[in-house]
């Protein structure tokens, strides 16, 4: 079949919530936008499965220098404090452009004022019934995610339904917006230094696709290998593995994202269930029986808990008081309806009271979700002219270490989306475009297509495998250490020269599994080399030779970028003084959150 | 295991679940005008499918076909 080409001015890549802003955002600034998804445009990615928003408004007496310090203080001042104050000011304009678009919200109960799960006893159980579409400056129902009291500050919205995309991929074809789907990206193209288009091809009937474009806003999603929590399986870090191959300097890689799973049932973090359905009387146990948690649990950490394995009192257990279920049937109802999975039917489907029964939990390795991705500016342009980055592709810095706040990874989907459309719309103005040659098309034929004709050698199943197997155990990524850091990162060399070579696809969506570990390599080279640079802990970065922060040496950002010569070259910036704040602070009040490495 | 059946009585053709399921697991079967189970392995039970089908023709067990290394045992 014939390679078909396309031409437009705006590409954007990926059909999530920062695809859709992103694209949205173009098209009514004038240009002529695809937007291209691996699976389909409105029901994939992360943020199908998000249904929370962080949202700012200082007309709703939000005092913006306290929602600062939180994500500054749980960020631990690696925060660029310029995107912390982009998401909150702007914030509101694009939940009002979502209300716009047809996307409905949960709404507050008429007469009642402040947060459900400031006074409740059962937290954020309580919750509204009424989803609809709030007028101007009408407060939706908000909440603060009471069982991380660090993260008192900030208040969060709800999405009125899972496929809150739908309406966006409404409002898109309504205003002209080409939608392609099943389509994968693999490769940007570029001329003369800039962006000239992208290559991928479709993954029912294998027809490869050739675009060329003014710009491309690579909105991906976030690096992550397919791992014990299922929102984020289509994030292979495509977005992050293309623009790195294409020259763009990355930033906020060698940080790392746990989530809370049963072990029985481990494809949704219990984490979220746990706290919105109030159950504050549950506790945590170790293999001794003893609660191990401190205060600073409440903290967003997730290093405590690896940590009491890592000294031998695993394993970990989650221990429920024997609660009656029936005080909790509205906020069950409501739970399933609007959470990421439904949650309680598969722990029923799976045999497990959570009211009653103890089960055992471990923490799953995701990937890097929030903190790391292409270096953008506030123009969310990368270092490649033409190419720009939203949402978890983005490495705006903006979280620092760690998830300053449940919500904050949709607001800045939202208003980085928009910023890239914005921009890259901008760009494209009168910018002639690039036709590319019939032999150059065959060549990318090539390149997308290669692992297909093999039909022999490593499975791609077997190199996710092996992958899993390297990254995944929590003396890896999680309590870290300098040599566990490097063999893993010579099995990932080992891989991507010896194994991917002789790896072929079985049939065309076969070939999405072997471009999806072709990324997971790419970015898993970044995030280990990154890692072992970075010689301190700070946040959810936790080094067990390096237990402590080091502010003399490591108020720094780290940026990884393909030299010339094809090798990885890293380098550093430093954050800027005003942004470190009070140096003079003993350590312990400086950092809420302390490791306690010391066996016991 | 994963996605387990769609039930080819209560099936209406409406290919929800083919554009719901994030992994690409169900394809539509042309000539049956039923939607289909494909890649099984491929499921990560996110139960977009099950919750999204209109005639409650899809059943998800909650445990994944492949196994996936825990970060300890």
């Amino acid at each position: 079949m014939a390679a078909q080409c396309f031409k437009t001015d705006v590409l954007v890549v990926g059909g999530g919530l920062a695809g859709f802003h992103a694209a949205i955002t173009a098209r009514e600034a004038g240009a002529k936008v695809i937007m291209v998804e691996k699976n389909y445009s409105g029901t994939s990615g992360h943020s199908t499965f998000a249904r929370d928003m962080m949202l700012f408004h200082e007309e709703w007496g939000d005092c913006l220098q306290d929602w600062r310090d939180q994500f500054i203080h749980i960020g631990e001042y690696i925060n660029d404090q310029e995107w912390v104050d982009i998401l909150l000011k702007e914030g509101y304009d694009r939940f009002r452009d979502m209300v716009n678009w047809g996307m409905p919200f949960y709404l507050r109960e008429p007469g009642t004022t402040g947060f459900p799960g400031d006074d409740h006893p059962y937290g954020n159980a309580v919750m509204s019934d009424k989803i609809g579409f709030p007028k101007p400056e009408e407060e939706p129902f908000r909440y603060r995610h009471q069982r991380t009291k660090y993260r008192k500050s900030t208040a969060i919205i709800k999405f009125g339904k899972r496929e809150k995309l739908m309406d966006a991929r409404k409002k898109a074809l309504s205003i002209g917006i080409e939608i392609i789907d099943h389509v994968m990206m693999t490769e940007l193209i570029k001329r003369d230094g800039r962006i000239a288009g992208a290559m991928g091809f479709n993954t029912r009937d294998g027809g490869v696709y050739v675009f060329e474009c003014g710009a491309v806003v690579m909105a991906c999603g976030s690096l992550t290998f397919k791992p014990a929590y299922f929102s984020v399986q289509c994030n292979t870090g495509d977005g992050v593995a293309m623009g790195y191959r294409a020259g763009a300097e990355l930033t906020g890689m060698e940080f790392g994202t746990g989530m809370w799973v049963c072990k029985d049932v481990d494809s949704v973090t219990i984490d979220g269930p746990v706290a919105e359905l109030g159950l504050t009387e549950d506790c945590f146990t170790n293999g001794k029986g003893e609660e191990f948690l401190d205060d600073t649990a409440h903290l967003p950490t997730n290093i405590h808990w690896p940590l009491e394995v890592h000294k031998g009192k695993g394993p970990l257990f989650h221990e429920p008081y024997n609660y009656d279920r029936s005080n909790f049937e509205d906020a069950l109802k409501k739970y399933d309806e609007t959470a990421e999975g439904p949650w309680l039917t598969m722990m029923d489907r799976a045999g497990i009271d959570i009211f009653h029964d103890r089960f055992e939990q471990y923490m799953s390795f995701i990937g890097n979700i929030w903190p790391g991705g292409l270096k953008i500016n506030t123009k969310c342009e990368t270092s490649v002219p033409g190419l720009y980055a939203a949402g978890d592709s983005a490495g705006s810095n903006f979280t620092g270490p760690t998830y300053g706040t449940l919500g904050s990874g949709m607001c800045h989907a939202a208003v980085t989306g928009h910023r890239a459309g914005k921009f890259a719309a901008e760009y494209v103005g009168e910018r002639d475009s690039v036709t590319f040659t019939q032999a150059e098309i065959r060549e990318f034929e090539q390149a997308v297509m290669g692992a297909l004709e093999r039909g022999y050698g490593f499975t791609t199943e077997h190199v996710l495998t092996r992958i899993q197997q390297t990254l995944f155990p929590y003396e890896v990524r999680i309590i870290m250490k300098e040599d566990r850091l490097k063999a893993a990162l010579t099995m990932i060399e080992f891989f991507r020269d010896h194994l991917l070579p002789k790896t072929y696809a079985s049939d065309f969506r076969d070939l999405r599994n072997y471009h999806e570990v072709r990324n997971m390599i790419v970015g898993a080279e970044v995030m280990l080399k990154t890692a072992i640079m970075r010689q301190e802990s700070r946040g959810w970065f936790f080094r067990e030779d390096y237990p402590r922060r080091d502010d003399e040496n490591w108020l720094k950002w780290i940026i990884a970028q393909k030299g010339q010569d094809g090798e990885m070259t890293l380098s550093t910036q430093d954050i800027p003084m005003e942004w470190r704040g009070d140096l003079s602070l003993p350590y312990e009040e400086r950092y809420m959150l302390q490791y306690r490495l010391e066996e016991d | 295991m994963a996605i387990e059946r769609i039930d080819k009585e209560k099936c209406i053709g409406c290919q929800k679940c083919v554009d719901a399921c994030i992994m690409d697991v169900i394809r539509f079967d042309e000539t049956e005008k039923k939607a289909v189970i494909k890649y099984p392995k491929e499921c990560y039970c996110c139960y977009n499918c099950e919750v999204g089908c209109p005639s409650g023709a899809i059943y998800v067990d909650p445990r994944r076909l492949r196994p996936i290394t825990p970060a300890w045992s």
